[in-house]
């Protein structure tokens, strides 16, 4: 079992190597790769039953040991990555057939692949954090896959430098539970709850990598790499991985510290609402949308309902992949995202349409399809919480502004005249599309069985579900009508823009962070100066001295001189011992005398060295003074 | 072999033999210096792995002694624990490294060999010895090595390096000697050797504060420490590409196994007292470093000023050590053992590839170089790799000692942690801001002078570095298994 827990992870980060190393430009390896994954997780899942099927350790830190654990609950999200990052995979090799960069393309995939599988099965918290900042590295590296750009370059960093300020409160969340619980282990028989500052400080790392408010614009700027990376970086993997972190302490958190992020996932469901309904963007407004959707998990977690969350969590990875893939299609039609350019694009690629719609009105939560059940759940937890009446309106909001950004999208891209003729639909794109929608459509009839093997409870309750429907049909239909004049001046600018402030994160961070870094050097050249002042005036000093020195030698070798001689003159009073002694002394320091002057250089190494050289003799001087004191 | 098999005397006395043989071969074959010191330095990695394998290290578990002054009980005294260890390890691979990357090295071939060579032996003499007065002329012997490696190889500026670097060891050589004397003179008997230092802990009251300080100004000139640093960017400015590797990857350690060695194991209780003063510098130092690398344009003087950052953390992991309880600061000491090990191998690996680059440029101002990545992919993705681990991204050698550092100083200085934590993010911006200005876009050919990509000679001494970042990152276990031996026993 252990191999095959070993399997699940390696297979990808070897596919991964490989491509790096050999240069290997097509995907056939990661496909393989993820393929032998997926069974490897399926038989996992199918012989399991228990709750936990393989547990693997290896020596970390001193008593700290790495461990991966195959739990139902981790199988389970690991089933779901596989198949949407397989199905992204087959539709990969059509969409990169045009572009640049598949070496880079396929070998950050598969190291961001395995990061993910890696962060599902991590026991301890050292590799938690460990899969968690791997997978922000190969997010930089996919996002900057065409680097020669500058929206790819600016949308690499920003991504990286936002999730890693906020995965600080990763750091800090993990040593809280480890002072806390005296171990580093993820999973605790008895879990003992941490403290308030120290589950926010986990909160802030999820805000971050989930995309929350007020760290929702990384992920916009991410639209710059390939759009199969965004449909992996939206649905199963990275953004997703905030959640899974929340799934994960979510039994360590108190009452204030669920409150608070009940509140920052109904922010975030709101204000990125209404960024996707203002997008111009097609990727744009799906981006707002990732925030958004992930903010209905964050305030299930938040309503006491980490059921609800797993459920949407899955059903979301489904829908929200098959709406970049789909969106991907249209992007190569006519070399641009933006709904301007796109305008009944639909009509001449029927299937892609179809395929988009199912998804659209999936997340919009139209029954039987996925996003319905999921969607229910959430509504149903709001509903039991102990802040029904906030929680749950904001709930009811969220699924209509779900409901009005999808209409628009659907309409935007369907209605008008197609710039293009109708031409052939994409085979292995669509087919790639075709096995998500499959799940999209099927998968809420399996939903509360799954959750229930993941050892979570899928609330549910019939006053929710009408009203979620009513939500979504009103919605959808809203979202059709409304007019894209309506969207304009100022206010709905900065809406769009993902509410940048006062210029946002360039001029709130970066400069400013330059400027002070540029003030500190300043202070930093100070001091080089003053030091080499001192310097040079030490070295002015040090020639005098030598100059002294001499002086004092040429004194000493008089002294020397007068010395043997008046040894020599009274040698029948001195005893012979003292003279040989005597006359050694002075022998010595008129040779040094000799020595010092030939050395006289002025060159700095060679005082350097003198000193050196001073210092040891200085040393045997002052032991043998001592001893024989 | 026997146990009482010479290892120790025969790593330390393997680079004297190469050496004498390069200068005995000096005028009939000068070319010969270069595969003599690869396969000297090559045995010497293999016996000190081999050392380090069979378990014979254990707590000074194997000890080479002679005698040399017995009058003044000083003597040849040579052994290993888990802190000199890794040290010693870390010396041993990357000399190997700098070797091999030194085949096209043309000014004085024999001189310049057997100066490396003198190098190695004392940087390796400084971590074996047992003994004060040994450990003091293997100390001094580096500066002098280290000196004529800038002067004769270095770059345009050298005399403005020259004289910095020459104020800054004099003060540090003068204060650490009458330190030493001090803890000499002011243990009955009197001796020399440090094991005996370090189980009588004999200094007390104002002579202890002295002494204390007095090897905290040696050992931040030598670490160094805010404010104690201003020589380090300019000799790395100008020193060459080998020497910066060897410089900040080896001989930045000697101050922070002083820290270790003397500072906290033969006088705790000073250092407890004073912990506060030694975290408040070393955490200013973390964040200056980090905040004065952000401003720099020439990518050799950034990495340079990183090191400042890293060896705040480090020193803050010592720090750590004396005040806290026994858990958290074995863990802070593991963590502080490890960063000196992977600092060495970081930032030694990106100096050799920046020296690479500067043979392939006609500048080292970032503003003007572009497209790296598209004409130097090997190169690039090598160092994007290192910096990485330089900043300290998990899976990456830098990260298990960090975090083991920040994780035990998280529960006596909770605050100061938060602030370093700010110190890692800066890090992670300035290599990100290099990596956008310099290697992405879209290249620039006027400045390059080569466009080949890394030869086979570059490759072969840096590409097992990376492996080496990758393996402690993952398996940081290789290394701390062995440091862990001697830290648990930490009782302070």
């Amino acid at each position: 079992m252990q191999i095959l827990l070993l399997i699940i992870i390696l297979a990808p980060f070897t596919a991964s190597l490989l491509t790096y190393m050999l240069r290997i430009r097509n995907g056939r390896l990661p496909i393989i790769a993820a393929s032998l994954s997926l069974a490897a997780a399926l038989f996992l899942l199918n012989s399991g039953g228990k709750s936990l099927s393989a547990n693997y350790f290896y020596p970390g830190l001193p008593n700290q040991p790495f461990q991966l654990q195959a739990t139902n609950s981790a199988l389970v999200l690991t089933t779901v990555i596989l198949l949407v990052a397989l199905s992204i995979f087959i539709y990969s090799p059509q969409y990169m057939r045009k572009e640049n960069g598949k070496n880079w393309f396929w070998g950050g995939i598969s190291l961001f692949l395995s990061a993910m599988l890696l962060l599902v099965f991590a026991g301890d918290w050292v590799l938690f954090i460990t899969a968690w900042e791997i997978m922000g590295f190969a997010s930089f590296l996919l996002i900057a896959t065409w680097y020669e750009k500058p929206e790819a370059q600016q949308g690499a960093v920003k991504a990286f430098m936002l999730t890693r300020f906020t995965d600080m409160g990763l750091y800090l969340g993990i040593f809280v539970v480890i002072l806390t619980s005296g171990n580093a282990q993820v999973f605790h028989g008895t879990a003992s709850q941490i403290s308030t500052l120290g589950g926010l400080f986990f909160l802030l790392a999820v805000m971050g990598k989930s995309a929350q408010v007020p760290f929702q614009s990384w992920l916009s700027g991410a639209m710059a790499g390939p759009t199969p990376v965004s449909a992996l970086l939206h649905s199963a993997t990275m953004v997703a991985a905030g959640a899974v972190l929340l799934f994960r302490i979510y039994p360590l958190l108190n009452e204030d510290v669920l409150l608070v992020t009940g509140l920052v996932g109904g922010t975030t469901i709101l204000v990125t609402g209404l960024t996707a309904i203002a997008s111009r963007d097609v990727k744009q407004l799906l981006a707002a949308s990732t925030s958004s959707q992930l903010g209905f998990m964050l305030l299930a977690i938040g309503a006491g309902s980490p059921g609800a969350a797993f459920a949407h969590w899955i059903a979301h990875a489904f829908m929200k992949s098959s709406l970049f893939l789909g969106a991907g299609i249209f992007q190569h039609e006519y070399n641009s995202t933006s709904f301007q350019k796109l305008e009944g694009t639909g009509k001449n690629r029927k299937a892609t349409m179809l395929a988009f719609f199912i998804a659209a009105i999936a997340l919009s939560g139209i029954p039987p399809l996925f996003g319905y059940w999921s969607k229910d759940g959430i509504l149903a937890a709001t509903s039991q919480s102990s802040h029904t009446a906030l929680f749950f309106s904001v709930a009811i909001a969220g699924a209509f502004l779900t409901a009005v950004y999808m209409g628009k999208a659907v309409k935007r891209l369907w209605q008008g005249t197609p710039k293009n003729e109708e031409g052939p639909e994409p085979k292995q794109m669509l087919t790639a599309i075709s096995i998500l929608i499959a799940f999209v459509m099927a998968g809420g009839f399996f939903l509360e069985y799954v959750v229930t093997i993941a050892g979570y409870g899928l609330p549910s309750d019939s006053l929710s579900k009408v009203v979620g429907i009513v939500t979504a049909i009103a919605g959808l239909a809203a979202g059709w009508l409304l007019k894209e004049s309506w969207f304009t001046g100022k206010v709905w600018n900065t809406v769009r823009d993902n509410f940048s402030i006062a210029g946002g994160y360039q001029y709130l961070v970066v400069k400013p962070t330059l400027a002070f870094a540029g003030y500190v050097y300043k202070v930093e050249l100070l001091m080089q100066y003053f030091i080499q002042k001192t310097g040079t005036s030490f070295l002015q000093i040090a020639h005098a001295a030598f100059n002294t020195d001499t002086l004092l030698n040429n004194l000493m070798n008089g002294m020397g001189t007068a010395g043997i001689a008046l040894s020599n003159g009274t040698k029948s009073f001195e005893e012979e011992a003292v003279e040989a002694g005597v006359y050694g002394i002075s022998a010595t320091v008129k040779e040094s005398g000799r020595w010092g002057r030939k050395l006289q250089s002025g060159l700095v190494h060679k005082e350097l060295v003198i000193t050196v050289a001073g210092m040891l003799v200085l040393i045997f001087l002052l032991i043998a003074l001592i001893k024989y004191a | 072999m026997p146990d009482n098999f010479p290892f120790l005397t025969i790593i330390l006395l393997l680079p004297l033999a190469g050496m004498l043989l390069i200068l005995l071969l000096k005028s009939t074959y000068p070319k010969a210096a270069y595969p003599v010191s690869v396969v000297i330095s090559g045995v010497a990695l293999l016996l000190t792995i081999w050392f380090g394998a069979s378990g014979r290290v254990g707590n000074f578990a194997h000890i080479e002694e002679a005698s040399w002054i017995p009058s003044l009980g000083a003597a040849y005294r040579l052994g290993l624990d888990g802190i000199s260890y890794p040290l010693v390890l870390l010396s041993t691979i990357l000399f190997f490294s700098v070797f091999i990357f030194s085949s096209k090295i043309e000014k004085e071939i024999p001189r310049y060999f057997s100066l490396l060579l003198l190098l190695q032996a004392a940087c390796l003499g400084v971590f074996l010895s047992l003994d004060l007065l040994l450990f003091y002329v293997f100390f001094e012997i580096t500066l002098v090595g280290m000196y004529f490696l800038i002067a004769g190889w270095g770059h345009e500026n050298r005399k403005k390096a020259a004289i910095t670097f020459f104020i800054y060891t004099l003060i540090g050589s003068l204060v650490l000697l009458l330190a030493l004397l001090s803890l000499y003179l002011n243990t009955t008997p009197h001796t020399f050797d440090m094991r005996v230092l370090m189980e009588k802990r004999a200094l007390t009251g104002t002579i202890a504060a002295f002494t204390f300080w007095g090897l905290f100004i040696a050992f931040a000139i030598k670490t160094p420490l805010f404010p104690f640093h201003t020589w380090l960017p300019l000799a790395h400015t100008e020193a060459p590409a080998t020497g910066s590797a060897i410089l900040a990857g080896i001989l930045l350690k000697l101050g922070t196994y002083g820290f270790i060695r003397f500072a906290l194991q033969m006088m705790p209780e000073t250092f407890r007292q004073y912990a506060t003063y030694v975290m408040v510098i070393a955490v200013i130092s973390a964040v200056y470093g980090a905040l004065v690398a952000m401003a720099q344009t020439d990518i050799k003087r950034m990495v340079a000023y990183t090191s400042v950052n890293h060896m705040g953390y480090l020193v803050f992991g010592v720090a750590v050590a004396a005040v806290a309880p026994p858990t958290q600061g074995v863990q802070a000491l593991d963590g502080a053992v490890l960063q000196m090990f992977s600092h060495g191998i970081v930032t030694g690996c990106l100096f050799l590839l920046i020296g690479s680059l500067q043979e392939r440029l006609t500048t080292r101002e970032m503003p003007a170089i572009q497209g790296l990545l598209r004409t130097f992919p090997l190169l690039s993705a090598l160092f994007i790799i290192a910096s990485f681990a330089s900043l300290g991204l998990p899976g990456l050698a830098h990260f298990p000692a960090e975090f083991q550092i920040f994780l035990g100083g998280y529960s006596v200085y909770p605050v100061a942690v938060g602030v370093m934590l700010i110190g890692l993010v800066i890090t992670a911006g300035l290599y990100l801001r290099a990596i956008q200005m310099s290697f992405m876009g879209t290249p620039d050919k006027a400045i390059f002078t080569i466009q080949t990509d890394l030869k086979s000679y570059e490759q072969w001494a840096i590409v097992p570095l990376i492996i080496l970042i990758i393996a402690v990152g993952l398996f940081p276990n290789i290394v701390l298994s062995i440091i862990h031996q001697t830290t648990k026993l930490f009782g302070l």
